[in-house]
């Protein structure tokens, strides 16, 4: 820990992303999907990341968290709290992810084990991590499903998720990202398979945790409303490339970048009112 | 024009009421319940299996006494010999059930030992992939290869014809299609969500493969489990048939039918009745394989 301190001279500094490319060998030839990217995230801000299909931007924290598929590698550095998320080995990462590092995927109807009690899935975590024992970790997941705002916790834990609806997984996905008490979660299109009103829900939950627990939170997002609503900063992604990146005010009501400004005229301008 | 809006907290707390977890397991109890066929073969199976167990212990005759003075004798209510005797003068009835005992056990002991071997090898060659996969798998196939009934005949001659090989070989023969199906399963499982959750919340892979893989592979197992064991059984009257299974004075129904084909134009009944046995348990367990594939897959309807 105290190697860490050393090494960030902005004790608020999250993560700090340098250079960072990802490859993938294809039968067609080496392909790079993400061109030196670079960024950085404090705690309690939200980073949002927004570009089309295709664009690299889920990519980019696939190479962060190791869960590229195999024919993929990645450059650069990733640094979190003083500790290279890229060059360490599976062993060490292993620390981080799901401990200090939640990741929040883009379908909540796949993302639970469908066999298992929800209670016993959000516990598995902390026992896994912390060395809990099952009860303690039951309790805590009751705790983290009120800071999720899921009523009615206790039935909630003995209930399986084809029970439950898809605003419901998602808040059981970020319950289980929140168990170990993380400092940064990454979210990949969290809300893409939920419809507007949970959406919403799901996007208030974010600010919650961004301004009550100081979390850092990557939305990784292609709706530019969403990014809107809950991030500090943007970075725009087009092929590969962080095209545009500055604080979100800044980037959505003046855009440099051409892109960004094709991006921002594609919103219906009766939402603009 | 893109400010944070505020939510009313009653908005979210609207999930719907849940009153108790219901498991997929529950579920397809429920349906394996609805399935009359199921339920029928399910009792026959257990009436089969409850008369092997505890039936010899309530008749007079042993299954190893002879009675010079009963030989051939065709089903009689009044002597004991409720379903005739042999050419040795033993009781039938007796020796069918003991039969059952052996061969309900061989088939539920093999099948046992195949999946073992079966699910750890397939989940391990289809969670890890790449040129581990590869190789595993070619193994497969070259003892896939190899006929089977020579690989089990060495196996008798080398080992001698212990009855505790005839377990083993027929598991270790067995076990191939077992690794075949679970490799497929765990490389459709793998891909899912799920299981990449698991990983990037960081757990090891160890971990996944017995918590998230093995519990989802449950139902095609179950399901391959009661088609398994009809095979098993059936293999071993096959290689009693020939000889090479179990000796006397201990029987199976594959050596009784063995027997009784001899000597069916003299004693129609030493066929006819452990064939019936025979026939009563496979295809009840067929019946239970196909309700349970309806009842844990209900879309395959």
């Amino acid at each position: 820990m105290q190697l860490t301190q050393k090494n960030i001279n902005n004790s608020n500094l999250l993560l700090k992303v340098n250079n960072l490319s990802v490859f993938f060998n294809t039968p067609e030839g080496n392909i790079q999907v993400v061109k030196d990217a670079n960024f950085s995230l404090n705690k309690g801000e939200c980073l949002g990341v927004v570009g089309e299909s295709g664009s690299g931007k889920t990519q980019t924290f696939f190479s962060i968290t190791g869960l590229l598929s195999s024919n993929g590698y990645c450059k650069g550095s990733a640094i979190f709290k003083g500790f290279d998320l890229i060059t360490s080995s599976e062993e060490e990462k292993r620390r981080y992810l799901g401990k200090s590092i939640g990741f929040i995927f883009q379908d909540p109807m796949t993302s639970l084990t469908p066999h298992m009690k929800i209670g016993k899935q959000l516990s598995e975590i902390a026992i896994f991590h912390e060395k809990l024992s099952s009860k303690l970790a039951m309790e805590r997941s009751l705790e983290v499903l009120d800071i999720v705002k899921m009523p009615k916790s206790r039935d909630l834990i003995n209930s399986y998720p084809h029970e439950l609806s898809g605003g419901m997984k998602q808040r059981i996905m970020i319950a289980i990202s929140l168990m170990c008490r993380p400092e940064l979660i990454i979210a990949d299109e969290p809300t893409t398979a939920l419809d507007v009103t949970t959406q919403s829900e799901i996007l208030s939950i974010f600010n919650d945790l961004k301004s009550n627990m100081n979390i850092g939170i990557i939305l990784i997002s292609h709706n530019i409303g969403v990014i809107a609503e809950t991030s500090d900063n943007v970075a725009v992604m087009k092929n590969g490339l962080i095209v545009e990146n500055g604080s979100t005010f800044n980037v959505l009501t003046n855009p440099k970048d051409e892109y960004t400004k094709h991006l921002l005229s594609c919103i219906p301008p009766w939402l603009e009112k | 024009m893109f400010g944070i809006r505020k939510y009313d907290n009653k908005m979210v707390n609207k999930g719907a009421s849940i009153v108790k977890g219901r498991s997929l397991w529950i579920d397809a109890r429920r349906r394996l319940f609805q399935n009359k066929a199921a339920v029928t073969a399910l009792f026959l199976l257990i009436v089969i299996s409850l008369l092997s167990i505890f039936g010899p212990f309530f008749l007079q005759h042993n299954f190893s006494d002879t009675d010079w003075g009963s030989i051939y004798q065709s089903p009689n209510l009044q002597t004991g010999h409720y379903l005739g005797t042999d050419g040795n003068g033993r009781d039938l009835l007796v020796r069918i059930l003991y039969g059952g005992r052996l061969s309900l056990s061989i088939g539920l002991i093999a099948t046992l030992v195949s999946v073992f071997i079966g699910v750890i090898y397939g989940t391990i060659a289809g969670y890890f992939g790449g040129k581990l996969d590869i190789f595993m798998m070619r193994v497969v196939e070259i003892l896939y290869a190899m006929p089977y009934l020579i690989f089990v005949i060495i196996l008798m001659v080398v080992f001698g014809r212990n009855i505790y090989f005839l377990f083993l070989a027929i598991g270790a023969v067995e076990w191939l299609t077992m690794a075949r199906i679970v490799r497929g399963q765990t490389i459709s499982l793998k891909e899912k969500e799920f299981i990449e959750t698991s990983k990037a919340l960081g757990q090891s892979d160890l971990l996944i493969i017995i918590k998230h893989i093995i519990p989802n592979l449950a139902g095609p197992i179950v399901v391959y489990i009661t088609l398994m064991v009809p095979s098993v059984i059936i293999l071993e009257s096959f290689l009693s048939f020939l000889g090479l299974g179990v000796q006397e004075p201990l029987t199976s129904w594959g050596v009784l039918i063995s027997e009784g084909s001899r000597e069916m134009e003299a004693a129609w009944w030493l066929l006819i009745f452990p064939g019936l046995f025979m026939v009563i348990t496979l295809a009840s367990l067929n019946f239970i394989g196909d309700g349970l594939r309806d009842a844990i897959d209900p879309k395959e309807y």
